[in-house]
């Protein structure tokens, strides 16, 4: 292993708190007792969902909206309890590294049990569990209900939880009844209570609680004479009382105490308790209280009685809020308590240092021409990965990333060199341990090796992209993936990603409808760029040469990790082999605006300007000389980078022209470089014609864009590029149309170049076949 | 379960049991008890595997770790939480009901919040509001 670093850091680690996602609907509760703490003020409550003019609170945790509050979005259902785990398992990570030390905070994840429907949010407890993640807690909030009725009114959700948690290695404990039931528990001898306790099902504790004591006794108590007895001396009230774990303080603090006492497994607590809690006839144990936002004066008025709250009859209606004093026994005893636990929660910090990155040279092998050597870009990023966890000052900062997918691009290499990590080291002789790039596992390795697993990967690489928040120093996560299955199977996690300010690179490797040849439909991606795209901080690039991707990586290192700034990206990488020019002088600025001259064509011809990018940037190239050579057409080539740097740019110019009229125009990045070049524009990509589509708006005269859209398929790289339309030929003959339509050329020489290259005019559209 | 058709037989196995707890402890139970099941199965029996435990707190009363805090106290706070928490949600769908929100959710996890912020939960330094 390289020398590790240290990070300097602003907090002490005895200032770091645990780390809690909260629930997204109970957003309200949190709001309501930052504000008794003094963090929230009555105007900000007064504007809770109204954010758009001024100080509003957020309607769910997002802390791209409260950057300063908010950490963790949960509120789509299941990405909390999956991120939480692989927070938890990032922690220990970043600890057995010797990056940071964590093993004395934890991950409290709260969550509804509706939510455990999700996939997501069951998906990851077997590594949570295997892992031993004892720095995790769940605590799953048992309701009984989801949003239109019971989570299984047939059935019991605790009973199921506890199967499938224990059954992946948790600790599990059960917080199902309150205290005022251990008097009748303690007198149940015979083990009859606990039958019907067994019996029911939640269907009937929904109805109990929604219905109140007499119907309880009737019905859960009636059953058996005996048990009527038992409860013959309580009133309805107080069977009403018989109160349910989850709202039983003594319950749970025992339950949290074993909990964060619990060693070598994570816990999940299982609570039970009543949905809508405390709202009476406006919807206690309701099917419909989950959307209930209304409560009248007489619901007010039952509210205030049964919570004592301090506030008079005629002004109940309004529903004021309420906070008492600020020297009041109970704001001294809540503000006591946060003092002892060291401050308040939750809160969003931004304080880690700036990390000093490589500058530009520290990759000149990738700017430099390869000369008679073929590399794809996907070689030229791992090279470019290789030298940067070498580099003194953020090397072991580098978090690599792969979905049991290493091989695919070439990353082999690494596990060797850096190790890929594991709790317990090796514990076997790996088989291929004679050769030099055998399969290493170590507890200090690097890597992390995820398994065929996106939606952990993408949720290791968001631990690691905010990092830099949750945890006070900055990591540089790299997670490398088909680019397939990326956004498109686990975009609410890159969404989220976005929301909470990651930043990080995210390459999609193997990209490119055609370029990835043999793989066919289900892998061939032609749209992860308009994917990229929908999330505004996400800046996406499709590099064509090893020089584009060195000017881009390093410049996103650069702005991420030096000026922390909260974007993240999102660059493809091809696996198609060709050798590589090296940068052009002055061509860096154009490559990170997203487009610059590639080439610039003879002049002696009728001119053209010809734009590409990724790998179908070579077929531009190739179409601009068949072009010069048959048709004596002169092609200026440009290598766009990225569509969508140039439409955000477009866009922004646009806006800012409309509101200011009387100013002098901008002009868009793209509408410059292309100004008072002579002939139509014609634009080829490896991704669906949207993609290109995107700078319509920007350029002047004939645009025309072609691209991969419709169903991928197998074959060889060159008979893909014929059915979709984009290959040298059809570039040459939709070139050749522009310059037709635009009174430059005789119409003759389209048909004439469908001819000579052979192209089948009834053919079918390929989005139809 | 199936019925119990000879509960004298259980009850020499239940006393048994509660001999090796109360003499020899959990661990020397829990060993017993697996290596029963374990000679059960290798005898040919179908033991059905139940991950599943009665539907009871998993922390019996005796072992309950005992609450610090002031309950009277906690539950006022509380229940100035939860009033607030509701009137948020029902000013804002004064001005309109475009805006939403929720009441019923955080009303059921309020008490799983509080044990947490006031005896749990460590902070990470004092926040400066947002
Ligand atoms: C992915 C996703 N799907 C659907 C929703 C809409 N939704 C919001 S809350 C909710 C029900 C939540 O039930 P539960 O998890 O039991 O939480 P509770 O409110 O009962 O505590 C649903 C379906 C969502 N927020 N996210
Ligand atoms: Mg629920």
């Amino acid at each position: 292993m390289w020398a590790s670093i240290i990070f300097f850091r602003a907090r002490t680690p005895a200032q770091d708190g645990d780390l809690v996602f909260f629930p997204g609907h109970s957003a309200p509760g949190i709001y309501a007792r930052a504000y008794l703490e003094g963090r929230i003020s009555e105007e900000e409550l007064y504007q809770f969902r109204q954010e758009v003019d001024g100080e509003g609170l957020s309607s769910y945790p997002h802390p791209w909206l409260m950057p300063g509050f908010w950490q963790f979005p949960t509120v789509s259902m299941g990405l909390g309890p999956l991120m939480a785990i692989y927070q938890a398992r990032f922690m220990r990570y970043v600890n057995d590294r010797g990056v940071l030390k964590t093993n004395d905070r934890k991950v409290w994840a709260f969550m509804g049990d509706g939510e455990m429907d999700e996939p997501e949010a069951l998906g990851a407890i077997s590594l949570a569990g295997r892992e031993r993640l004892d720095n995790l807690i769940f605590v799953v909030n048992c309701n009984l209900q989801r949003l239109d009725g019971p989570v299984r009114g047939n059935g019991k959700i605790i009973q199921e939880l506890e199967g499938v948690f224990r059954g992946a290695g948790w600790n599990v404990i059960k917080v199902i009844w309150g205290g005022y039931w251990d008097p009748l528990l303690a007198r149940d001898k015979d083990g009859l209570l606990l039958k019907r306790m067994q019996e029911a099902v939640d269907g009937e504790y929904q109805a109990y609680k929604a219905k109140g004591g007499a119907f309880t006794r009737e019905h859960f108590f009636g059953k058996y004479p005996e048990l009527a007895e038992m409860v013959a001396t309580m009133t309805d009230e107080d069977i009403w009382r018989l109160n349910r774990g989850g709202h039983d303080p003594h319950k749970v603090y025992a339950a949290y105490a074993a909990a964060v006492k619990h060693t070598r497994q994570p816990t999940v607590i299982l609570a039970k308790t009543v949905k809508g809690y405390g709202m009476g006839d406006a919807g206690e144990g309701q099917n419909i209280t989950h959307s209930q936002k209304k409560m009248g004066e007489v619901a007010l008025r039952a509210f205030r009685d049964r919570f004592n709250i301090p506030i008079e009859d005629e002004h109940i209606a309004a529903a004021p809020f309420y906070k008492p004093a600020a020297d009041s026994p109970e704001l001294k005893y809540l503000m006591e308590r946060r003092k002892d636990l060291g401050g308040s929660l939750p809160a969003r910090h931004t304080d880690a240092p700036r990390l000093e990155v490589p500058g530009l040279d520290a990759f000149k092998a990738l700017l430099e021409s390869s000369g008679e050597r073929e590399m794809s870009t996907t070689m030229a990023f791992v090279r470019l990965l290789s030298t940067l966890v070498k580099d003194k000052k953020v090397g072991s900062a580098v978090v690599p990333i792969v979905p049991d997918e290493a091989r695919t691009f070439g990353m082999e290499g690494m596990f060797r060199q850096l190790g890929i990590y594991s709790s317990v080291g090796q514990l076997y002789q790996p088989m291929d341990s004679d050769q030099l790039m055998y399969y290493r596992e170590d507890q200090k390795g690097q890597v992390l090796q995820e398994g065929i697993n996106e939606a952990g990967a993408m949720s290791s690489w968001i631990a690691a992209a905010t990092s830099y928040s949750n945890h006070g120093i900055s990591m540089i996560p790299f997670y490398i993936y088909y680019s397939m299955f990326g956004f498109q199977r686990v975009g609410d996690l890159a969404w989220a990603a976005g929301d909470m300010q990651a930043r990080g690179f995210l390459i999609g490797g193997t990209a490119g409808r055609t370029t990835l040849a043999g793989e066919g439909l289900q892998h061939q991606d032609g749209h992860s760029h308009l994917q990229a795209a929908t999330i505004p901080n996400c800046v996406a690039y499709d590099p064509a040469f090893s020089h584009e991707l060195a000017v881009v990586v390093q410049d996103g290192l650069k702005r991420m990790f030096q000026e922390q700034e909260n974007i993240f990206y999102y660059i493809t990488v091809m696996n198609e082999n060709y050798t590589q020019p090296g940068l052009p002088d002055g061509a860096a600025e154009g490559i990170l605006k997203g487009i610059y001259r590639f080439r610039e064509g003879s002049g002696k011809g009728v001119p053209i300007q010809l734009l590409g990018s990724g790998t179908i940037l070579r077929e531009v190239i190739a179409a601009a000389d068949l072009l010069e050579k048959d048709f004596k057409v002169t092609a200026d080539i440009w290598s766009v980078t990225s569509f969508t740097e140039l439409r955000r740019d477009g866009l922004d110019v646009e806006r800012w022209n409309m509101l200011h009229p009387d100013q002098e125009p901008r002009r868009s990045y793209v509408g410059q470089q292309l100004e008072g070049k002579p002939g139509p524009i014609v634009a080829a990509t490896d991704y669906i014609r949207s993609h290109p589509d995107q700078i319509r708006a920007f350029v002047s005269g004939t645009y025309r864009v072609l691209g991969t859209d419709g169903f991928g398929r197998s074959d060889l790289r060159s008979q893909l590029r014929k059915f979709f339309e984009v290959n040298r030929y059809y570039i040459a003959v939709a070139a050749l149309k522009a310059l037709v339509d635009d009174g430059h050329l005789e119409p003759g020489v389209v048909t004439e170049a469908i001819g000579k290259y052979h192209i089948d005019p009834e053919k079918p559209n390929p989005v139809t076949v | 379960m199936k019925p119990d058709i000879d509960p004298q037989e259980t009850q020499e196995w239940l006393d048994a049991l509660d001999g090796v707890l109360e003499n020899e402890g959990i661990e020397r139970a829990h060993y017993l008890l697996e290596t029963l099941i374990d000679k059960a199965r290798r005898s040919g029996a179908y033991l059905p595997y139940s991950a599943k435990t009665a539907y009871l707190n998993t922390i019996p009363v005796t072992h309950q770790e005992r609450f610090p805090g002031d309950r009277s106290m906690e539950r006022r706070i509380r229940s100035f939480i939860r009033w607030n928490a509701m009137a948020m949600v029902v000013q804002a769908n004064r001005l309109s009901t475009e805006l939403g929100g929720h009441i019923a959710s955080f009303s059921s996890a309020a008490t799983l919040f509080d044990v947490g912020f006031n005896h749990f939960f460590p902070g990470a330094h004092p926040g400066p509001g947002w």
